[in-house]
């Protein structure tokens, strides 16, 4: 069985996914963890202090330089990334859909995590918490995962900040979590402060559209909002845009520093981004993968 | 008067089909204004947006009033084009004019006086029974019938602004009524009523009060009301005497005899003793021979004929009607001094031939003075001429010699005309000398008999100046007046022409001299009918006494008249005289005489128009309006998509602003 995303798993290659906070799982895998001391990878030095194993001295160090160092070595443990998808309607706008690349990112991202001998999940925001895929130690087949991403469709969404207090309730501390949303809600914030509450390490992928991002509209029009079917008429004109432009312009510089307050990375990605840029840029630079 | 208003007419209805544009304008409106519908992921961000600028909501309101504004002005422009105008419509009763006669004769007191329907024993002039009468009349007319009174003597003077309803109001303008010493002419009297009714609306008939002495016998007032004239004969009958026509004439040995005309109307001769008068002093006394009609009677005086003022008054018997105009006549003397004329400049032989005349004392000059009124004395002393300190000459003749500007006197120019004149020289003019305006005053039998100018002047017109004659066809006798001033300029070079040898240059000369100075004799220029006025060339502080007699100056002359029969003092310049002022002959026979009524006007007792009521149109125009409302309306279009502009321009430019500090 063949999907389109197919050939997105290609980009899985060579990348893993990266863990700035220690991971408070307890069984070991191959996750390169921040934690150092049970790890056979040397990591760094620090000086010796009373009651360190002396067995992790470095004594080679010792000879050259008379200073007693303790050897350190990061400790690998199992990571389980789990991919927060944004399914309400909104996500469905754009060309291409804002939802299409969150689902592409979300089977690729778990491909990475897989790869790497990790965990990985895919988690929707409907009207409540749906799970296609838990991160569960059983391995996952490629095919499974994108055929559980890509039965993802847009639904309804009264609240996602309650989803996401459900996500923390769950997975609370045990996972990366990487939200995929627009963030174009109301309640955006509270939705931010539940994903903080989770304990996770987790990023904020905002996905808007082109059309979002430059609306093309022009003249008279009445904007109908996909999420609740609300009008808006307008007259579209420069000074509109002009102002839409300096709204928008100050809503994400918002996300993003609402994001950095609250210790979740953030990034910021149009949904006609290439998947190859995404992953090997866009996600390096906001330390998702390495 | 009811009035109401009508319907809305149009001179080119077609043109209203112009406001069906406003379809095309309402259809492309809800085609432009139909909102497309544009699905987004969110209006989140929009809705911030909308919340601040007000939405859609503010374009849709100026959208509707631009709409409403566009419509409303092709509505008003299709409504102007088609020529609106109010068309109202008013039921006019016939108005009826009540015409009272002021004549002298109307002072005659031979009516009967009522007052509380009690009869007394004072006779009441002519004038009162007519108001009386008159207001009678008034009281019997229905209510809504429009009234104006006029009072009729040497003309008609409307006694009230506008045609009134008020009877009260139309019997007050009666009461101060009296009666004058003039005439009743009656054409003067139609001309004044005509425009007076033209200015009125609807139809007017007419009721006359008078004793019968319209010298027209009530034609020409009737025909101004169309027909419509009823008069009413005004006094109980009786007969009058009266003198008119005083002169004095030289007899024998230096004494005078005064000459005068009777009028007897008792139908048989009688003995009249007659009171001549100078100053108010007896001068002589005597009984006159009076034929019935009219005759001519003298009465010798001891002295000469004296400056004065003269009346001769006719012992009235107790058969004459009371209060009959006439019983006196008056008679002024004054000297009449010389016209004094200044010739400037060469001196024409021609022109002193034509000045050498009786009753004109010219002197020469070789430039024009300074002042003209500090010349001196032209006669000697003594002669009419030298008469008051004031010697500025009547006319100055001017020939080949500059004329300043601001010449305050009448000009006779050969040559340039002065700076200010209202024409200026226009080139060389030859050739045949012939009239362009035959009937002025200053062409009267003026004949060129092939005059011809080998050299001379034309003039060409910069103000208002009348061109009398043209030399070659060009303009070369011009007559202007200014501040009352009479002038007259002459492009013929009398020295290269044979103008000076034609006999219509002395008549020329003649008719500018009479022109600017009426001619009078000494017993003529002070001596007038009521109701006259005369024109003298008078100084500056010339004056009449008393409030009677009126005169009003323009520029040298002063007119000179009164309404009322009597002697009147002047003074001039140290100088004094008397104005006399007599009753026209025609009014001494006071008898009343009953003038034809005319129908359809009928029946004094009980006055009923014959048209009940007459319906009235009248169309006002509304197309100016329209225009102009049409312009506010595209004005408020303009400032309305202007404003709008603007603002969101002054948004934009802030935001640039804005974001360019940030």
């Amino acid at each position: 069985m063949s999907f389109a995303y197919d050939g997105d798993y290609e980009l899985a290659r060579g990348l893993s996914i990266r863990a700035r906070k220690r991971l408070s799982g307890f069984a070991a895998g191959e996750q390169r963890s921040p934690a150092t001391g049970g790890g056979i990878e040397f990591a760094d030095y620090r000086e010796y202090v009373p009651g360190d194993d002396v067995r992790l001295l470095d004594w080679s160090v010792y000879l050259r330089s008379r200073k007693l160092l303790v050897k350190l070595c990061a400790e690998e443990k199992e990571l389980s990334l789990v991919s927060i998808v944004d399914v309400s309607r909104s996500m469905d706008f754009g060309t291409p859909a804002k939802l299409e690349l969150a689902k592409r990112i979300a089977s690729v991202l778990a491909c990475v995590a897989l790869r790497g001998g990790n965990r990985a999940g895919v988690t929707a925001l409907g009207s409540s918490l749906l799970e296609p895929i838990r991160p569960e130690r059983k391995k996952l087949t490629m095919s499974g995962i994108a055929r559980a991403v890509h039965a993802l469709e847009s639904v309804a969404v009264s609240s996602p900040e309650a989803a996401l207090r459900q996500f923390a309730a769950a997975y609370g501390g045990k996972c990366v979590a990487v939200l995929l949303s627009d963030l174009l809600f109301p309640e955006w914030q509270r939705s931010l402060d539940a994903l903080a509450s989770s304990g996770c390490e987790a990023h904020v992928v905002q996905i808007l559209a082109p059309e979002e991002l430059a609306p093309p509209e022009r003249g008279e029009v009445t904007l109908v909002d996909m999420e609740d079917g609300s009008e808006t008429p307008s007259h579209v004109d420069e000074a509109l845009l002009a102002r839409y432009r300096e709204a928008l312009g100050s809503f994400l510089s918002r996300t993003a520093s609402e994001c950095a307050r609250r210790g979740l990375g953030h990034c910021l990605l149009g949904s006609d981004a290439s998947l190859a840029r995404v992953f090997h840029e866009d996600f390096m630079k906001a330390g998702i993968v390495c | 008067m009811l009035k109401e208003l009508g319907s809305i007419a149009f001179a080119q209805p077609g043109a209203l089909w112009i406001g069906l544009a406003v379809l095309p304008i309402v259809v492309l409106y809800f085609l432009r204004m139909r909102f497309r519908r544009k699905p987004v992921g969110s209006t989140y961000l929009w809705r911030e947006l909308a919340v601040a600028t007000s939405g859609g909501d503010a374009l849709r309101r100026r959208s509707i009033l631009l709409l409403l504004l566009q419509v409303a002005a092709v509505a008003l422009a299709a409504f102007a084009a088609a020529g609106p105008s109010l068309v109202s419509r008013a039921l006019l009763k016939p108005g009826v004019a009540f015409v009272i006669d002021v004549s002298a004769s109307m002072g005659s007191r031979d009516c009967a006086r009522e007052s509380g329907g009690t009869r007394e024993a004072h006779a009441a002039s002519r004038v009162e029974a007519a108001v009386l009468a008159a207001s009678r009349e008034i009281d019997a007319l229905g209510e809504g019938v429009p009234v104006m009174t006029f009072a009729c003597s040497s003309s008609a003077a409307p006694l009230l602004p506008a045609p009134t309803l008020d009877k009260a109001a139309a019997k007050a303008s009666l009461r101060s009524l009296s009666a004058l010493s003039g005439g009743f002419e009656e054409g003067s009297c139609a001309d004044a009523i005509s425009a007076a009714l033209a200015r009125a609306e609807g139809s007017w008939s007419a009721v006359a009060f008078t004793d019968g002495g319209m010298d027209l016998g009530g034609d020409r007032l009737a025909s101004a009301f169309g027909g419509s004239f009823r008069a009413v004969s005004i006094g109980t009958g009786g007969a009058s005497v009266g003198a008119t026509g005083l002169r004095l004439e030289e007899r024998a040995e230096g004494k005078a005899r005064a000459v005068f005309s009777l009028w007897n109307g008792h139908g048989s001769t009688r003995e009249l003793r007659i009171h001549l008068a100078r100053n108010g002093k007896p001068l002589a006394s005597g009984l006159v021979r009076a034929d019935a009609g009219w005759s001519r009677s003298t009465l010798d005086l001891e002295g000469g004929i004296d400056e004065g003022g003269y009346s001769l008054e006719i012992e009235r018997e107790k058969d004459d009607i009371e209060g009959a105009p006439g019983s006196t006549c008056y008679l002024s003397v004054a000297r009449q001094r010389a016209l004094r004329v200044l010739l400037v400049g060469r001196s024409d032989p021609f022109l002193k031939a034509a000045l050498a005349q009786g009753g004109i004392s010219y002197s020469s000059l070789a430039a024009f003075p300074a002042d003209l009124s500090s010349l001196p004395a032209q006669a000697p002393s003594g002669e009419p001429g030298s008469v008051g300190a004031e010697t500025a000459p009547d006319i100055v003749v001017v020939e080949s010699a500059r004329v300043p500007a601001g010449a305050r006197c009448n000009l006779l120019v050969f040559g340039a005309p002065p700076p200010d004149a209202p024409l200026a020289s226009g080139g060389a003019a030859s050739g045949l000398i012939a009239s362009v305006a035959g009937t002025h005053p200053l062409l009267r039998f003026v004949s060129w008999e092939g005059a011809r100018a080998s050299s001379g002047l034309a003039y060409s017109l910069r103000g208002q100046a009348l061109v009398l004659a043209t030399t070659g066809g060009k303009p070369s006798l011009v007559a202007w007046e200014q501040e009352g001033y009479r002038s007259l300029a002459c492009g013929v070079d009398l020295s290269r022409s044979d103008l000076g040898l034609k006999s219509a240059f002395p008549v020329l000369l003649q008719n500018y001299i009479r022109w600017c100075a009426p001619r009078a004799d000494d017993q003529s220029a002070y001596t007038l009918y009521a109701g006259e006025s005369a024109r003298r060339l008078e100084p500056e502080s010339f004056r009449l006494k008393g409030s009677v007699a009126k005169a009003t100056r323009s520029g040298p002359e002063v007119t000179i008249g009164a309404d009322s029969a009597g002697l009147f003092e002047w003074e001039a310049s140290g100088a004094r005289g008397y104005l006399a002022v007599n009753v026209p002959s025609g009014e001494l026979d006071a008898a009343p005489r009953a003038l034809k009524s005319r129908s359809p006007v009928a029946g004094a007792a009980a006055f009923t128009p014959v048209v009940a009521a007459e319906e009235r149109k009248s169309a006002r125009p509304l197309g100016s309006i329209a225009s102009a409302l049409l312009a506010i309306l595209l004005a408020a279009e303009w400032i309305a998509w202007n404003g709008s502009s603007r603002r969101r321009g002054s948004r934009t430019g802030k935001m640039k602003r804005e974001g360019g500090t940030a």
